[in-house]
């Protein structure tokens, strides 16, 4: 398999594993990407199993190595992989008070550090990242997740209970 | 000197700023307002809301320097009473209606505000959409009765405007301590699909893709045409949608979206804008909450505004205008607030992350409201 046949089958969301499993996956964007640059010669497969929203996978992810030659390597290193799922988990999970009201950390990078033209010019660049900040867009809008996609059932199945017509909690009653 | 002025950099959350400036009575300087850019310093619409605010007051300073990237504000007291004011086609009137609503509690008189202008455009939140969530949220502060209404006369497209709205709303002495930590289930969806100066068919195609979408959820769904002639149909043509979802608990979450405004970026067909539209209310919906997105800073200002009790608010992730909003209070009014992530249990299908935002009042109350 080329590896453009693979990017087409991704985006396609469906994988046919050596005729024999047949699934419709939701793929996680964010992990392929991460899981590309540890090794890019291995078929790599996030089956996720039901739904997991906002790359929150600590309670069920299945990370399946498949080699090229088709066997099955996902015993390897799993301690490893807990530790990294571990750290994922942690950083997914931060403590909101400390980000509001916490030192705000910007990217200052290139405040001081003017370029210089023949020792003589200072080259002033208009926009750096703070700057930008502190000069955007004032709008309270806020824009939609891009990575959900409302086309596919397991998105609209996220949702259900939050209406009168899903799922309701015992000891309250539709009427 | 130091203890009573705040100092910011920069033209972003320019309303917010303000806004709470004058409800403190804390001055306010605002430095390097895109001092590097090419045109620099204050544009039009900001001028036109710096004018809004010195018609709702009495006795604000305002100074600005030749160039427009300082500006100095001493605040006044909010009078109130009828204003009418023209507001800048940069931005729509929901740009300046936001930040009238967060004040018009605190006047001295009842607030009687003719705007003209945009009322709907694509970027900021339309009179439509305030006029159906950020007037029921405000009611549930204690902020109701007679005159608290906000009305289209006329309808006005970006870019041209036209538009007229009118808002009124009564005045408080203190605020009502709220606990909205259950939203309750969806029990319907209402909307409005207004078109004008184009087909009036336009209105009907957008309520027609937007029931394929959400029928899949609930059948309570009506959503209301409302095409606008003659001389109440400003100056441009467009159409677009407000939809609303209404809980059990009465907490409204809300989605729009306009047309591209003439002239710029290509056209946009009523069917792709109702569904995608649907799909904005659903994930609306997915982050969930007790107050939709667009009305988290509005919150949170009539929390720290309270009694002096504890008020709780259920929300949806916060906003990254909502997270600065907080970072003002803060420096403004001293108020921190204690922030719970509530994940969803597994079993429950009831979208992301819900944020359970805790306050104590800081007992505001109105000085400017006569005793009679």
């Amino acid at each position: 398999q080329s590896a453009s046949e693979e990017e087409e089958e991704e985006e396609q969301g469906k994988y046919t594993v050596f005729g024999f499993i047949s699934l419709q996956i939701n793929f996680c964007s964010i992990c392929i990407k991460r899981l590309h640059l540890y090794d890019s010669s291995l078929l790599m497969l996030i089956l996720k199993l039901g739904y997991f929203p906002r790359h929150n996978h600590n309670s069920a992810e299945f990370i399946l190595l498949f080699l090229s030659t088709g066997a099955l390597k996902w015993k390897d290193g799993l301690q490893q992989k807990a530790s990294e799922a571990f750290l994922r988990q942690q950083e997914a999970d931060p403590n909101l008070r400390k980000l509001v009201y916490g030192p705000v950390v910007e990217a200052e990078n290139g405040a001081g550090e003017e370029e210089e033209l023949g020792g003589l010019f200072r080259v002033s660049r208009p926009q750096n990242s703070k700057k930008v900040q502190a000069n955007a867009f004032d709008c309270s809008r806020f824009h939609p997740d891009t990575s959900h996609n409302w086309d596919l059932e397991e998105m609209l199945n996220s949702i259900r209970d939050c209406f009168v017509t899903g799922k309701w909690e015992e000891g309250q009653d539709a009427a | 000197m130091a203890s009573h002025g705040l100092a910011y950099d920069g033209c972003n959350f320019f309303r917010q700023r303000l806004v709470l400036s004058t409800l403190s009575g804390k001055r306010v300087k605002i430095k390097n307002i895109r001092s590097k850019d090419d045109d620099p310093g204050l544009r039009d619409f900001e001028a036109s809301f710096i004018r809004l605010l010195d018609k709702v007051t009495n006795g604000s300073r305002i100074e600005i320097n030749q160039t427009g990237t300082v500006l100095f504000y001493q605040p006044g007291l909010l009078s109130g009473g009828p204003v009418e004011h023209d507001c800048n086609t940069q931005r729509s009137i929901g740009y300046y209606l936001e930040a009238l609503l967060m004040l018009a509690p605190f006047m001295k008189t009842p607030l009687r505000a003719t705007l003209k202008g945009v009322t709907n455009d694509p970027l900021d939140p339309t009179v439509d959409l305030l006029k159906s969530t950020a007037l029921p949220l405000m009611k549930t502060f204690g902020i109701d009765g007679e005159g608290f209404d906000l009305k289209v006369v006329k309808r006005g497209m970006a870019p041209g405007g036209g538009g007229e709205v009118v808002f009124t709303c009564p005045v408080r002495r203190t605020i009502r301590p709220v606990q909205l930590t259950d939203p309750g289930k969806i029990k319907r969806i209402r909307g409005v699909a207004y078109s004008v100066r184009v087909s009036p068919q336009m209105a009907n195609r957008l309520v027609e893709s937007t029931r394929s979408i959400l029928n899949k959820f609930i059948p309570d769904i009506y959503i209301y045409t409302d095409h606008m002639k003659g001389a109440n149909s400003g100056k441009s043509p467009g159409f677009g949608l407000t939809l609303v979802a209404e809980t059990l608990n009465g907490s409204f979450l809300s989605a729009e979206m306009s047309s591209t405004p003439q002239g710029q970026g290509g056209p946009i067909l009523p069917e792709d804008l109702g569904r995608n539209c649907a799909k904005m209310l659903l994930e609306e919906v997915y982050r969930g909450g007790c107050v939709d997105s667009s009305n988290q800073s509005l919150a949170l200002l009539l929390m720290t505004l309270g009694q002096q009790d504890v008020s709780k608010v259920l929300l949806g992730p916060l906003s990254p205008y909502t997270i600065e909003f907080l970072r003002h209070i803060k420096d403004f009014f001293q108020t921190m607030f204690k922030i719970e992530v509530q994940k969803p249990s597994e079993d429950e299908r009831k979208g992301g992350d819900k944020v359970l935002m805790t306050c104590v009042g800081v007992g505001y109350s109105n000085i400017n409201k006569t005793i009679k």
